[in-house]
């Protein structure tokens, strides 16, 4: 079972077809806060007042401190300017990266509960590490596996 | 996430750990481990191409994060098993699941403005769970602290290796 080319391929196609479906179907969960999914800035940006006095999430970059704006990108919309109130000022800085939690309010305001703070050098450390990651595993795969391109399936190389 | 280094170290902790009982559990063995740790982050092919670009030219509802789920990671995982032979498949069935899971559990302790995790569980479990939120995705200390570890276990492993 499933050792030729084609036989694989058969099934690696069934997989996919699978996999498509699956992020089709996730495609059409929405916010919910009976499941601890909240609404975000790509749902109020289409329909701002039908959210106003929500719980929502959103996150974006630090434009303002006094008082606290922050831009937020929502999908296939331009970008939007929110003011932030219940924010010390001193927690956060021009061009810092936040995720925050709150109550949308009319005017584009947004009352915060929570509030996460990253600076932009810690965003680059982690894509950094991360690359590094996959280039020590990529690098061990191709040390210890070997590809057999006549049944298209990988194998342990032989113990040297 | 945490940094994918965090989650690639774990699957290193966790096989070399394992190997220690399982003999079979040779350094390629380790690295499939360490593979498996990325699998939930294939998410991030949200960053090249977003998931509301693919809905807006199929015209249907769709969403990458679908992959950062344990019914996305399940599939995930069936298929790097069907690509290698039928008699390393179990071998890699069960390292692929325990890293894809290693990657879930992880995640599901970052901290989040909500006080939820995302639902991760889905489609088995529709909601997010309470998180504790010990760390951020950027935090530093993770790296350091499974690096730490494994480079412990790398060095036990090299003794095991002199003595015998």
């Amino acid at each position: 079972m499933i050792e030729t080319r084609w036989t694989r391929l058969l099934v690696l196609g069934l997989l996919i077809g699978l996999l498509c479906s699956l992020l089709l179907w996730a495609g059409t969960l929405e916010a919910d806060p009976t499941r601890n999914v909240f609404p975000d800035e790509d749902d109020f940006a289409v329909d701002y007042d039908a959210y106003i006095g929500a719980d929502v999430e959103t996150d974006g970059t630090i434009l303002a401190t006094n008082p606290v704006v922050v831009e937020v990108t929502p999908d296939g919309h331009e970008p939007l300017e929110l003011t932030l109130t219940n924010v010390d000022p001193p927690t956060v800085q021009e061009d810092d990266q936040i995720s925050v939690f709150g109550t949308l309010e009319t005017d584009a305001t947004i009352s915060v509960t929570t509030i996460t703070v990253r600076s932009p050098w810690e965003f680059q450390y982690m894509y950094l590490v991360s690359f590094l990651a996959g280039l020590w595993t990529l690098g061990r795969f191709r040390r210890h596996w070997t590809l057999n391109t006549d049944t298209l399936s990988f194998s342990p190389r032989e113990e040297p | 996430m945490p940094d994918l280094l965090t989650h690639a170290l774990v699957g290193y902790i966790i096989a070399t750990a394992l190997s220690f009982r399982y003999g079979w559990l040779t350094p390629p063995w380790v690295t499939v481990c360490m593979m498996g740790t990325f699998i939930p982050d294939l998410t991030k092919i949200q960053l090249l191409v977003p998931s509301y670009r693919i809905e807006q030219l199929l015209g249907v509802p769709f969403d990458w994060f679908g992959l950062h789920t344990v019914g996305g990671a399940a599939v995930s995982v069936l298929i790097g098993t069907i690509l290698v032979p039928r008699g390393h498949r179990r071998r890699v069935l069960a390292l692929l699941a325990i890293a894809a899971g290693s990657h879930l559990v992880l995640d599901s302790l970052l901290v989040s403005p909500t006080g939820y995790a995302a639902p991760m569980g889905w489609p088995l479990l529709d909601s997010g769970l309470p998180t504790p939120g010990i760390y951020l995705s950027s935090d530093r200390w993770p790296a350091l602290l499974s690096g730490l570890l494994a480079a412990l276990l790398w060095a036990s492993t090299r003794r095991d290796h002199t003595r015998s």
